[in-house]
């Protein structure tokens, strides 16, 4: 029989809240129910995570319209589904041929005049609010009247509070603040909402409130007296009791009556005048039977209660002269930090930032033990999620990934501040989320900074024209800085400023699809370079595109076959980096870019170290230069200097499985294997996909003599890809254990790779022929591979696989040719 | 039924089959799909595909209900995500050794998660009968409410279906506990 308290707790997993772990664990008997709350914590998180792909970033619902079959149009618009029905008529998801965006399109009944419904988009079409969905325009087509408006993502009052309870009444204000703006706005223009209810206020993922379905409620469902109100959309209960008589006429009162009952609703989940059919709700109301909000919810802050008896009140005359009364009532009582942000999401947010802490916290301490507080570190690590694409075009992915890279490279420039990525492994302190989104023609940006516990620390929505959206990411690593009370010294300030100034919009495009290729698709990074080739042809003072083009060039060059070619690649390359650095001294990448080229190219390894340096004075956080430095240290023979950094770099980014393997790498240079091992195996904790640590644990594994460990790591490798160099390393370790037949099917097979032109390195035949015996052999093929500065050649000097020639002075002279031995 | 209807050929079904599912499939996809392998096809049009393939296979479909529908939707898109990330590694990339190319492959989820965790739970998911599989697909992955839930799957109100769910996170957690 389970335990009473796990029921619990899976029930309250299932209703998608807070499980408070340590009170339960104090009541379990037996290790074997301390196990199973163990892992309903990690089901907890799990929810969470799928919670915040429905609920916080929800990715746009918007599919292009040309797969749904048999779909009907309507004037210029491409219906694609319903989404909603009601007694006016039904609401499409439609595409908007002309604007070539999703719409929402409601198209009324045949019962409705059509000029009525003309005349009423004509007037809604004015109304321009932040808070109130926007029109764009009504039609009648074939008869049919319709109105078609911004699409709007998220969920409605109504759903929020049947899914979670009752909303905490500071939070409540804030909504009704919005709320308020909202209908002020359409009174403004000359109308009445006639509908106000928790179904026609959505919440957006992105914490912005928006009133819906203006127009509709002049529609009054036509019900008898019998109907149960369950089978009527909620508006009878928010309906006025003067519209009870016949005759009676829609006013700002009654509006304001409505909006009672949902500042009522939002915090009790209860109406304060209600029965079983609309003839009960009517007796109600003739009887004055009215709930007092205070009977049904205790901790009302009493400025509320007041608000909403005042809006409630039976005579029109006694309520609030306009909804602005409300706003300005409501507005001391909402949550304090509102000023500036967005904190409507923040419980749906914490819920996922909780469920994230919480992992990090079991994971750390183990099971059982007390919470800790994030340590009060100096510097703070904060990892930045996706930005979500809100465009409702899925072929804006790009703008949404390249500004989530953007943003990250504007955070990195403040020192006090570790940016990395986002994983189980290691806590982060900070967790910043955002969206981007397209409001006319402009680019609306929303960020969200939440600590390890769940709270949200700031939040902000910048809307900005299209070529200040990258200017907008340094905007935002400023207040993010401000936020945390981290002073910006000359040079971070200096730094973000360079990233601040307006860029053209087409450079901007561009500068966003190389960025999101560079990052995401390894394999394009040629289609990379001419998206930067074209920044800087529009913007050639725009410094991280200069450096970028050089980073995706490397690529490229690194897999050039010809040995004239690579030469002629890498010196524009270094051209490239050398332009960055000329615009932009503190442009860590352009360091980076140049020094490989030193390194890789030129072997000039005073001036790579010197250059990898300097990159990692401008901008610490770089890993990937540390890492570089470390493969440079490594190949010189200065093994404890390499660890030592390597050590240092996969601290600082515990959550990229690269920098433990790299460090794995280090201790296989230096003949420590089983250090080795384990750091590969942390890798692959890390990150399970990452199959190239396999590849390297088969070279420990056979420097061990682990024959058939080897073989299997670099099986598991090889089912993934078919690399060269990793068939090269299988026929290597079954020549060495004198299997002969074996190793020749996989020469055929890498043979045949070569003949395709798939990349290889010449250098991996000596350690074939070392494996066979043929030191002679070997070394002319590393003098060849080093005569043509082939970058795999540079660690022969530690590498255990040539152990056998390092007693051979013609291989220790061929070290000091290269430079890496003095 | 919706099943019955759509297997005649009824069109207005089969959109009314999309509507429900393909929004929340969608979003459920996002975080099982890794960034890499999105740029070439985006993650809608996968999933609306893989909806369109699997409801021509319906015929084979022993239904016993939405809620087993909605679980054989998901085993079918995450199917095809497998199937796309395989077809994806197939690129090729740069030296193991020292490269700055980032390699990570993890999803979202498994970002979040831990590539590892999510794995056990896939697993012990599997594992677990029909009924509560169907429920804890329904509410933890899709966020059915608990009143979609009673209709999926035959429960007479949403407290049930709620209880349904709790008494199948729970069977799910001891599942992952004896492991493999």
């Amino acid at each position: 029989m389970a335990n009473d308290a796990l029921v619990r707790a899976a029930g309250r997993i299932a209703d998608g809240e807070v499980v408070d772990w340590q009170s339960i664990s104090s009541t379990l008997g037996s290790d074997a129910e301390r196990e199973v709350a163990d892992e309903l914590a990690v089901i907890s998180r799990i929810a969470a995570g799928h919670r915040q792909l429905h609920e916080i970033l929800p990715v746009a619902p918007d599919t292009p319209p040309n797969l749904m079959p048999d779909r009907a149009r309507w004037g210029h618009l491409d219906l694609l589904n319903i989404v909603g029905r009601g007694s006016y008529g039904t609401v499409y998801r439609a595409w908007d041929t002309r604007l070539e965006r999703l719409v929402a399109l409601k198209l009324f009944h045949g019962a409705h005049d059509p000029e009525v419904v003309m005349q009423e988009g004509r007037m809604l079409a004015r109304v321009r609010h932040e808070h109130v969905v926007t029109v764009d325009g009504a039609d009648v087509v074939d008869g049919v009247a319709g109105l078609w408006m911004e699409l709007i993502h998220g969920r409605t009052l109504d759903q929020i509070v049947k899914d979670k309870g009752p909303i905490d009444p500071r939070e409540a204000a804030q909504i009704g603040v919005d709320v308020s703006r909202a209908i002020a706005a359409v009174h403004a223009a000359g109308l009445l909402h006639c509908d106000v209810k928790a179904q026609n206020v959505v919440r957006e993922s992105t914490g912005r409130v928006v009133l819906m379905d203006l127009g509709a409620g002049r529609v009054v469902p036509e019900a008898r007296d019998s109907d149960q109100l369950s089978d009527i959309a909620g508006t009878p209960r928010y309906m006025a009791p003067e519209l009870f008589h016949a005759g009676a006429d829609a006013t700002r009162a009654t509006d304001i009556y409505s909006f009672g009952v949902l500042l009522f609703y939002l915090v009790s989940e209860r109406f304060p005048v209600d029965g079983k059919s609309l003839g009960e709700l009517k007796q109600a109301h003739l009887d004055g039977r009215v709930t007092p909000l205070k009977e049904v919810r205790a901790n009302v802050p009493p400025a509320y209660a007041a608000v909403v008896a005042r809006a409630l009140e039976r005579d029109p005359a006694m309520r609030q002269a306009s909804v602005e009364e409300i706003q300005s009532a409501l507005s001391p009582l909402a949550k304090p930090e509102a000023k500036g942000l967005t904190p409507k999401s923040i419980a749906l947010l914490a819920a996922v930032a909780v469920g994230i802490g919480a992992l990090a916290f079991t994971l750390l301490s183990g099971p059982g033990a007390a919470p800790v507080a994030p340590p009060g570190a100096e510097i703070r690590s904060i990892a930045v999620l996706p930005i979500k694409n809100l465009t409702g075009d899925p072929s804006k992915a790009y703008v949404a990934d390249g500004l989530t890279e953007v943003l990250i490279s504007n955070l990195a420039r403040v020192r006090s501040l570790r940016v990395s990525s986002f994983s189980a492994a290691a806590p982060v302190q900070l967790l910043l989320a955002g969206s981007v989104a397209q409001v006319d023609r402009k680019v609306r940006i929303a960020v969200q900074l939440t600590d390890q516990r769940g709270d949200i620390l700031w939040g902000e929505e910048l809307t900005r024209e299209p070529s200040a959206i990258l200017s907008a990411q340094a905007e935002i690593a400023r207040m993010v800085a401000a936020r945390l009370a981290l002073t910006l010294s000359p040079v971070e300030n200096a730094g973000l400023t360079k990233s601040e100034s307006p860029l053209n919009p087409e450079a901007a495009d561009a500068y966003l699809k190389g960025l999101s290729l560079r990052s995401f698709a390894p394999a394009r990074q040629d289609e990379a370079v001419s998206h930067f080739r074209r920044v800087v042809e529009i913007e050639p003072a725009f410094a991280p595109a200069w450096a970028e083009m050089g980073y995706a060039e490397i690529w490229a060059y690194s897999t050039e076959p010809n040995a004239s070619d690579r030469v002629r690649r890498a010196s524009e390359i270094k051209l490239t980096a050398d332009r960055a650095l000329e615009l932009d001294p503190q442009l860590g990448k352009g360091y980076l870019v140049r020094g490989t080229i030193e390194f890789y190219q030129d072997w000039d390894f005073r001036s790579a170290e010197a250059t990898f340096r300097r990159g990692l004075e401008v901008d610490p956080n770089d890993g990937s230069v540390g890492q570089r430095l470390s493969m440079l240290l490594a190949a010189l023979g200065r093994l404890d200097e390499a660890i030592e950094l390597g050590k240092r770099n996969q601290q600082r980014e515990p959550n990229e499985a690269f920098r433990s393997s790299s460090l794995g790498i280090l201790f296989y240079y230096a003949h420590d294997y089983d250090q080795a091992v384990r750091e590969i195996q942390r890798a692959l904790a890390v990150n399970p996909a990452f199959t190239a640590a396999h590849f390297m644990l088969g070279r420990v594994y056979a420097a061990q003599g682990k024959t058939d460990a080897a073989l299997t790591a670099i099986d598991t490798a090889l089912a993934t890809n078919r690399y060269p160099e990793w068939l090269a390393e299988y026929a290597r370790i079954l020549a060495s254990d004198g299997r002969r037949s074996q190793m020749q099917a996989v020469v055929a097979e890498l043979t045949d790779a070569e003949r395709r032109g798939e990349p290889s390195s010449p250098d991996q035949e000596a350690y074939l022929a070392l494996a066979q015996g043929d030191r002679d052999r070997a070394l002319g093929i590393l003098e060849a591979s080093a005569r043509d500065h082939v970058a795999n050649t540079l660690w022969i000097g530690v590498d255990p696989r040539v152990d056998a020639l390092r007693g051979d002075p013609r291989f220790q002279q061929l070290l000091v040719r290269m430079g890496v031995r003095p | 039924m919706l099943l019955d209807r759509i297997r005649q050929g009824d069109t207005a079904a089969l959109n009314q089959l999309m509507d429900r599912y393909l929004p929340r499939l969608s979003r459920w996809a996002s975080g099982r799909l890794p960034r890499w392998a999105r740029d070439l096809s985006d993650t809608d049009d996968l999933v609306q595909d893989t909806l369109i393939r699997s409801v021509a296979n319906l015929d084979h479909f022993e239904a016993r209900g939405e809620g087993a529908l909605q679980a054989y939707l998901r085993g079918a898109v995450m199917n095809r995500i497998r199937d796309e990330i395989r077809r994806k590694r197939r690129l090729p990339t740069p030296s193991p050794l020292d490269s700055t190319i980032p390699g990570d492959g993890r999803s979202p989820l498994e970002t979040a998660i831990g590539s590892e965790v999510l794995a056990k739970y896939d697993r012990s998911l599997d594992r677990l009968d029909a009924e509560s599989r169907e429920a804890v697909i329904a509410r933890v992955e899709m966020g059915c409410s608990y009143a979609e839930i009673a209709e999926a799957m035959n429960k007479p109100t949403a407290d049930a279906a709620r209880m349904m769910v709790s008494r199948a996170l729970l069977r799910l957690a001891e599942e992952m506990r004896h492991g493999e």
